[in-house]
C-alpha cells in the first residue's frame, strides 16, 4: 500500500434521522499519522460523523474507506457486510467517549485486557503485559486493580484511552473526551493525547479545547448543520478562518 | 356436545364448547373462588402485617413463623392438608370452602408483606406533619396512614388477584370442578383429542387476566385523578 | 393423638428420602431450563429486531396468562394426541422450565436494558461480536439485578414441583398422598414433608444471600429491597 494514499477516505456521506438530515455529503481524507480536530456548534453532526466511522450508526449514502477497504458495505450497491466482517472492521478503529464508558463490572486492567483476550485471542499473560505498559504510559500503573467507580473522571478517561490503544487501532476517534471533566483534570487527559499525537497515532478529535488543537492538530475541520464548511491547516484556521461561519464560531469560543 | 365420543372436536365443536354450560359454570367457579380467597387473604393480611410491624417480640415472632411456614411450603400441599384433616377435626365444611380457606391462608402471608410495605411506604414526614397538628397516634393511623397505604396497596393487590385466578387451578386436586378440573374431566372422556379442551381453558384464563387488567387500569386512573400521583 | 414414632419413621423412610431427591432434581432441571431459555428469550426481547421480539412477547403472554398446572397437564396429555408420549419427568421439568423462562425473560430483558447503552457501544467499537458483548459486558452487569429474582424463582420452583404429582411424578407431595392411602395420619405425614420442604427452601435462602453478596462486585451498592419482590413462576 503506498504511503501517500489517505488512510481514511470519507466520500459524500449522508445520514438522516427521520426527515432530519444530520450529515450532508460529508467528504474528508485523513492521512496516516495525521491529527485532525473537528470543531462546530452543538448539533452540527460531529458525533454522528465519528460514530459513522466507528460503525455505531449506519450511513444512508456515500462511503467510508479505511486503507482502501469500504466500511460496512460490500460494494457501491450498498449490500451490507455480514456481522462478523463488520466486527472485524471495528477492531481497526478505536473510540474514546465523552462519558468514558468503562465497563463497570471490570477493573481498570480487565477493561484493557477484555478485547485483546476475547477478540484478538491473546493469552492472559500477553494481554496483561501490554495493558500494564499502557497503564504505565497513562500514569495509572497503581490503579490496575481499581473499579471504574473508584477512579476520578480524568483517571477513567485515561484508562479508556489505554483500552482503545490496546487494540492497536489504525485510527483513534475522540468524541469530546474532556467535556465531562473538571477543569483541573482536563489537562491530564490532554497530555496523554498530545503524547499519542507525538508518537504518530492517527486521530480525529472532536473537542472545544482550542489549545489542544493549536498544539498538535495538523488540520482543523469546521462543521455546521451536517456539512464541513472549512478544512484548513490548524495555524491558518485559527489565524484567519476562511468561512464567515467559522470566523463567527471562533469569535464565540475564544 | 362436549365430551361426546365424537371423532374430533372441529372448529364448530370447539366454539360450542366455548359457550357450553359446563365450561361457563367452571369459569364462574374459578372467578368467584379467586375473588373470595383474595378478599379473605387481604383481611387476614392486616393483623399479620401489624404483628410484623409491632414492637412486641412474641407478636413479631408469630408473624414471622406464619410467613416462614406458609411461604416455605407448597400451596398445593397446604390445600391437600386442609382437605385431609377436615374430617379428623370433625369439621363438615364443603370442599370448596376448605379450598378457599387454604388459598386465602397461603395468600395472607403474601398480603401481609404488601400491606407492611405500603404502611412503611407512607412518607414519614406525613406522620410528623400530623403530629404537629396534635393528632393522636390512632388518629394519625386511621386518617393519614391508612388512606395513603390503601392507595399504595392497590396495584400489587390487583396483581395478586390475577395470580389467584391461576392459583384456583389447584382446587382441581380436591376435585372442585373449576376450569382446570373441568378440562381434565373432558380430556379423560375424550382421550384421543385433548387439545381443544386445553385451548378453551387457556382462552378463558387469558380472558380473565386481560379483563381484570383493564379493570385495574381504570381503578388506578381514577385513583390518580383523585390526586394520588404515583411517586 | 400425635404419634412421634410414626413421624420419625416416616421422616427417615427410604421412599421419603427418594421423593425429596426427586423433588430436588425436578427443581434443578426445571431451573436450568428456565434460566437458559429465560436468558435467550430475554436477550431477544431486549434486541431491536421486531419479529423475534413479537414471538417472545407472545410466548411470555401465553405462559404467564395460564396456570402452571394447566401447562403441566397439557405438556403431558396433549402430545399423546399426536402419538408422542413424553416421559413424566421430561414433560414435568419442561413445563416447569418453560413456565419459569417466561417470567425470567422479563427479568433478563429489563436487566439488560438497564445497562447503559454506552457500555455496549464501547464493547462494539473494540470489535466484539454481539454474542461477545452479551456474554462479557451486558449480562455480567445485569447479573446484579437478575440474581435475586432468579434465586426467588428457584425457591418457588422447589415448591411448584409439587404440581408434578398430578402427572404421577413421585415427588414429596405425591409420596405423602400415597402414604396417606395406607396410613391415614395426615398430621404426621404432612409434618414430615413440611420438614423436607422447609429444609430445602430455608437452605436455599441461605445460599441465595451468599450468591447475592458475591455478585455485588465492583463496590456497587446493593439493590434496594423495600418492596416485596414481584411474584415469580408460582402456580
Ligand atoms: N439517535 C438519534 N435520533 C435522532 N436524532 C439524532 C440522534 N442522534 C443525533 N441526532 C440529531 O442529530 C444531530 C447531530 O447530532 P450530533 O450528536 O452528531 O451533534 P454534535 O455535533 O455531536 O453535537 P454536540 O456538540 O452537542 O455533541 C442533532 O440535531 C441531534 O439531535
Ligand atoms: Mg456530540
Amino acid at each position: 500500500m503506498d504511503d501517500d494514499a489517505p488512510l481514511l477516505r470519507i466520500q459524500k456521506v449522508s445520514k438522516w434521522y427521520g426527515s432530519h438530515q444530520v450529515l450532508c455529503d460529508v467528504s474528508l481524507d485523513l492521512a496516516r499519522r495525521e491529527v485532525l480536530v473537528i470543531l462546530g456548534p452543538s448539533g452540527s453532526g460531529k458525533s454522528t460523523l465519528l460514530r459513522a466511522i466507528a460503525q455505531l450508526v449506519e450511513i444512508d449514502s456515500g462511503s467510508i474507506f479505511l486503507e482502501g477497504e469500504m466500511l460496512g458495505f460490500r460494494d457501491e450497491g450498498r449490500r451490507k457486510l455480514p456481522a462478523h466482517r463488520i466486527d472485524a472492521q471495528r477492531r481497526e478503529t478505536g473510540m474514546v467517549f465523552q462519558s468514558f464508558n468503562l465497563f463497570a463490572h471490570l477493573t481498570a486492567l480487565e477493561n484493557i485486557t477484555l478485547a485483546p483476550r476475547r477478540v484478538l485471542k491473546q493469552t492472559r499473560g500477553e494481554a496483561e503485559a501490554t495493558a500494564i505498559q499502557l497503564l504505565e504510559r497513562v500514569g495509572l500503573r497503581e490503579k490496575a486493580g481499581s473499579y471504574p467507580n473508584q477512579l476520578s473522571g480524568g483517571q477513567q478517561q485515561r484508562v479508556a484511552i489505554a483500552r482503545a490503544m490496546a487494540m492497536n487501532p489504525k485510527v483513534l476517534l475522540f468524541d469530546e473526551p474532556t467535556s465531562a471533566l473538571d477543569p483541573e483534570t482536563i489537562r491530564e487527559v490532554l497530555d496523554i493525547m498530545v503524547d499519542l499525537a507525538h508518537r504518530g497515532v492517527t486521530m480525529i478529535v472532536v473537542t472545544h479545547e482550542t489549545s489542544f488543537a493549536r498544539e498538535v492538530a495538523h488540520r482543523v475541520a469546521f462543521m455546521e448543520h451536517g456539512r464541513i464548511l472549512e478544512v484548513a491547516p490548524a495555524r491558518a484556521f485559527f489565524d484567519s478562518p476562511n468561512h464567515p461561519r467559522s470566523a463567527a464560531f471562533l469569535g464565540q469560543i475564544l | 356436545m362436549p365430551g361426546a365420543p365424537a371423532p374430533a372436536l372441529g372448529l364448530t365443536g370447539t366454539l360450542a364448547l366455548l359457550v357450553s354450560p359446563l365450561v361457563l359454570s367452571a369459569v364462574w367457579v374459578t372467578i368467584w373462588t379467586a375473588i373470595a380467597a383474595q378478599a379473605i387473604a387481604a383481611l387476614c393480611g392486616v393483623p399479620l402485617a401489624l404483628a410484623e410491624l409491632s414492637s412486641l417480640k412474641p407478636l413479631k415472632a408469630v408473624a414471622w413463623f406464619y410467613n416462614w411456614l406458609f411461604q416455605g411450603t407448597p400451596l398445593l400441599m397446604q390445600l391437600i392438608f386442609f382437605w385431609a384433616v377436615l374430617p379428623i377435626l370433625g369439621l363438615r365444611l364443603p370442599l370448596i370452602v376448605a379450598g378457599i380457606v387454604a388459598l386465602a391462608l397461603n395468600e395472607a402471608a403474601r398480603m401481609s408483606q404488601i400491606i407492611r410495605a405500603a404502611i412503611i411506604g407512607v412518607d414519614a414526614r406525613q406522620f410528623e406533619a400530623a403530629r404537629t397538628l396534635g393528632m393522636s397516634s390512632w388518629q394519625i393511623f386511621r386518617l393519614i396512614i391508612v388512606p395513603q397505604a390503601l392507595r399504595l396497596m392497590l396495584p400489587p393487590t390487583g396483581n395478586e388477584l390475577n395470580y389467584q385466578f391461576k392459583a384456583t387451578s389447584l382446587l382441581a386436586a380436591i376435585s372442585v370442578v373449576e376450569l382446570t378440573r373441568q378440562t381434565l374431566n373432558f380430556a379423560d372422556r375424550d382421550p384421543a383429542h385433548p387439545l381443544p379442551y386445553f385451548a378453551v381453558a387457556a382462552f378463558y384464563y387469558f380472558a380473565m387476566s386481560t379483563a381484570w387488567g383493564l379493570v385495574q387500569q381504570r381503578l388506578e386512573n381514577r385513583a390518580e385523578r383523585r390526586g394520588f400521583a404515583e411517586s | 393423638m400425635w404419634d412421634w414414632s410414626l413421624f420419625w419413621k416416616q421422616l427417615l423412610e427410604r421412599d421419603a428420602i427418594r421423593a425429596a431427591e426427586a423433588t430436588i432434581s425436578a427443581a434443578i432441571v426445571g431451573q436450568l431450563i428456565g434460566v437458559t431459555l429465560g436468558i435467550l428469550l430475554g436477550a431477544v426481547g431486549a434486541s431491536r429486531r421486531r419479529w423475534p421480539r413479537r414471538v417472545v412477547d407472545a410466548y411470555v403472554r401465553v405462559f404467564r396468562g395460564t396456570p402452571l398446572l394447566l401447562q403441566i397437564l397439557a405438556f403431558y396429555i396433549v402430545p399423546s394426541e399426536y402419538g408422542i408420549q413424553l416421559p413424566v419427568f421430561v414433560a414435568g421439568a419442561l413445563a416447569l422450565g418453560m413456565n419459569e423462562a417466561a417470567y425470567l425473560s422479563e427479568v433478563v430483558r429489563s436487566g439488560l436494558m438497564s445497562v447503559d447503552r454506552g457500555q455496549r457501544e464501547a464493547a462494539q467499537v473494540l470489535g466484539m461480536s454481539s454474542a461477545q458483548v452479551l456474554l462479557w459486558v451486558t449480562l455480567p452487569q445485569a447479573a446484579r439485578v437478575m440474581i435475586p429474582p432468579m434465586g426467588n424463582a428457584f425457591n418457588a420452583m422447589l415448591k411448584t414441583t409439587s404440581l408434578l404429582g398430578f402427572i404421577s411424578y413421585e415427588e414429596l407431595l405425591r409420596h405423602a398422598n400415597l402414604v396417606l392411602d395406607t396410613v391415614y395420619r395426615p398430621f404426621e405425614i404432612f409434618a414430615v414433608i413440611t420438614v423436607y420442604y422447609l429444609a430445602m427452601t430455608t437452605a436455599w435462602g441461605l445460599v441465595q444471600s451468599r450468591l447475592e453478596r458475591y455478585f455485588r462486585v465492583g463496590g456497587s451498592a446493593p439493590v434496594a429491597r423495600r418492596r416485596p419482590m414481584p411474584r415469580l413462576a408460582e402456580v
